[in-house]
């Protein structure tokens, strides 16, 4: 929704208490009267400065800019930038797994200073600097004695039932964050796990009984009148998720991590040749923000993340996202994000008038992207012509360094081993032209001891 | 079946104090809300048996420590 110059974004509409809106490109949060009484709690009571120490709460200012909706205002408050903003369905199992630890943690300590989490939303967490941390300031309200969890079901659909299906079924299965906006609905996790998981107490109780109490009671109209819960049982429960969650784990089956994607054509001096011109071309053109897409194991994202660029590295192989998010939690490396993205099929707009997640698109665009060794793979194995990939890495992009790929490569004699190859317009010059329908060509350089070309373009 | 549901009305009976109903954006759903109701005595005995579990470590292992020394 816009009002003026300014725009209340489309994801904030659930919660009354407040909303974000953007003003001159900068974000804001308006927290209105109705939230007064919970907000100063959260920042009388030193739970605020507890979290953000602890980088488990995006910190904020309060600040004198005008509120977008004065009627109702309390406070305008202006949250730490977050550099992307991602979604679970994005996200490898550790990243959703440390995200549902930290939202329990935020939970537990919470009761420690009599608050309470009213919400336990996946999309209420982000990556800041590398950590997961909860963006909605607004979450909080003043624990009343004898209240239940009100986050509990939300919590198992958003992140116990998916880290659970990637554990006992697939990997995969964390794309049914795609389809269903709040979470996957615990009957449809309980009829999809195996059998052996009902001999897991916290899955047992957490996902199949507690999805038979959801099925017995769907049918409730009348206003239930429950006894209390004791805030020991309520940290039982929190305690309870924790260890269950904490005990999911999941690696990749059969493969040794150490060798795992290593493998490449290129020969020592031809990947140091390319590294050297993808500084070169970084060193010219200085992007502040890159996507890798395809980026495997962030080899080549390094090389700016290293340098302090804010890089996100795309990967549509869970296990090479995995390795990556593992990697930058051991060395610390804050600019290096790791994403999981089908590029065929990337993140649409999803929720409420297809605006509430925002598609990877519209995410964009971005300063620079990085085309490593993908262009052979959309277009022979995605029949994808050289002109749409020009066009949409030109809607995502400013700067790109793109590398080619002929057909006489044995990765592209691999590709059409077991096809007929009807890619006549798969050639150097033609790629070329297309791309300059809507690039400049910077810089091109032979990768030495390989077949492959390296390109600067910038954007027309 | 019939056993089950024995079992879980013994637990609302045994969790049974005050009424008191809750308010919140959230819809927290009815069945949810049930359910976190009756296991949460269960969970909240375990959850006191944990910590003072630790306790006892914590001092025993003090104990030691200060013995060795």
């Amino acid at each position: 929704m816009r009002v003026n110059n300014t725009e209340i974004l489309a994801s904030s509409f659930r919660d009354p208490c407040g909303f974000i809106f953007r003003r001159d490109g900068a974000i804001y949060r308006q927290v209105n009267g109705t939230y007064k009484e919970h907000y100063d709690t959260l920042m009388a009571t030193g739970l605020y400065e507890n979290l953000v120490e602890r980088e488990l709460l995006v910190p904020h200012q309060e600040v004198g800019v005008s509120p977008e909706i004065p009627n109702i205002a309390y406070k305008i408050i202006r949250p730490k930038d977050i550099s992307f903003i991602t979604y679970p369905y994005e996200w490898s199992f550790s990243q959703l797994k440390q995200a549902a630890l930290a939202t329990l943690e935020i939970e537990r300590v919470a009761l420690e200073y009599s608050l309470t989490l009213k919400d336990a939303s996946a999309y209420n967490i982000q990556f800041l600097d590398g950590k997961p941390v909860l963006i909605d300031t607004l979450s909080f309200e003043k624990y009343r004695s004898g209240d239940p969890w009100i986050a509990y079901r939300q919590f198992c659909q958003h992140f116990l039932a998916p880290l659970t299906l990637m554990t006992y079924c697939d990997i995969r299965l964390n794309q049914l964050l795609r389809i269903y906006i709040d979470g996957v609905p615990l009957d449809l996790a309980s009829t999809l796990l195996p059998k052996r998981t009902w001999t897991n107490w916290g899955v047992l109780m957490h996902i199949h009984l507690h999805a038979k109490s959801q099925k017995k009671h769907a049918d409730t109209r009348s206003p239930i009148d429950l006894p209390q819960m004791k805030r020991n049982s309520l940290l039982g429960m929190v305690d309870s998720l924790f260890t269950t969650v904490h005990h999911l784990k999941w690696r990749p089956e059969g493969t040794e991590w150490a060798t795992y994607y290593e493998e490449t054509n290129y020969s020592q001096l031809g990947l140091e040749h390319k590294k050297k011109l993808i500084r070169k071309y970084l060193e010219l053109t200085k992007p502040c923000s890159i996507w890798d897409l395809g980026a495997n194991t962030g080899l080549f994202s390094r090389l700016a993340s290293k340098y302090g660029v804010f890089t996100v590295a795309f990967d549509i192989d869970p296990a090479c996202v995995e390795r990556t998010y593992l990697e930058t939690v051991k060395h610390h490396e804050y600019c290096l994000l790791p994403l999981l993205l089908d590029l065929t099929n990337p993140s649409p707009g999803i929720g409420w008038v297809n605006e509430e997640r925002t598609s990877l698109i519209d995410r964009g665009p971005v300063d620079m992207v990085f085309a490593l060794a993908l262009l052979h793979h959309l277009t022979i194995s995605n029949n994808l012509p050289f002109d749409r990939v020009a066009e949409f890495l030109a809607r995502i992009c400013n700067n790109l360094i793109i590398e080619f790929v002929p057909k006489e490569d044995s990765q592209v004699q691999r590709m059409l081993a077991n096809r007929m190859d009807i890619f006549d317009g798969y050639t150097q010059e033609i790629f070329e032209r297309e791309f300059s329908q809507h690039f400049i060509i910077i810089q091109k350089d032979p990768i030495i001891d390989s077949l492959r070309t390296l390109y600067l373009m910038k954007r027309c | 079946m019939r056993e089950k549901k024995r079992y879980l009305f013994l637990f609302l009976l045994v969790v049974l104090f005050v009424t008191q109903p809750v308010s919140a954006y959230l819809d927290p759903g009815t069945g949810s809300f049930i359910w976190q109701m009756m296991i949460g005595f269960v969970l909240g005995s375990i959850f006191m048996l944990k910590i003072y579990w630790q306790k006892i470590k914590s001092f025993y292992k003090d104990l030691v420590h200060h013995e060795s020394k």
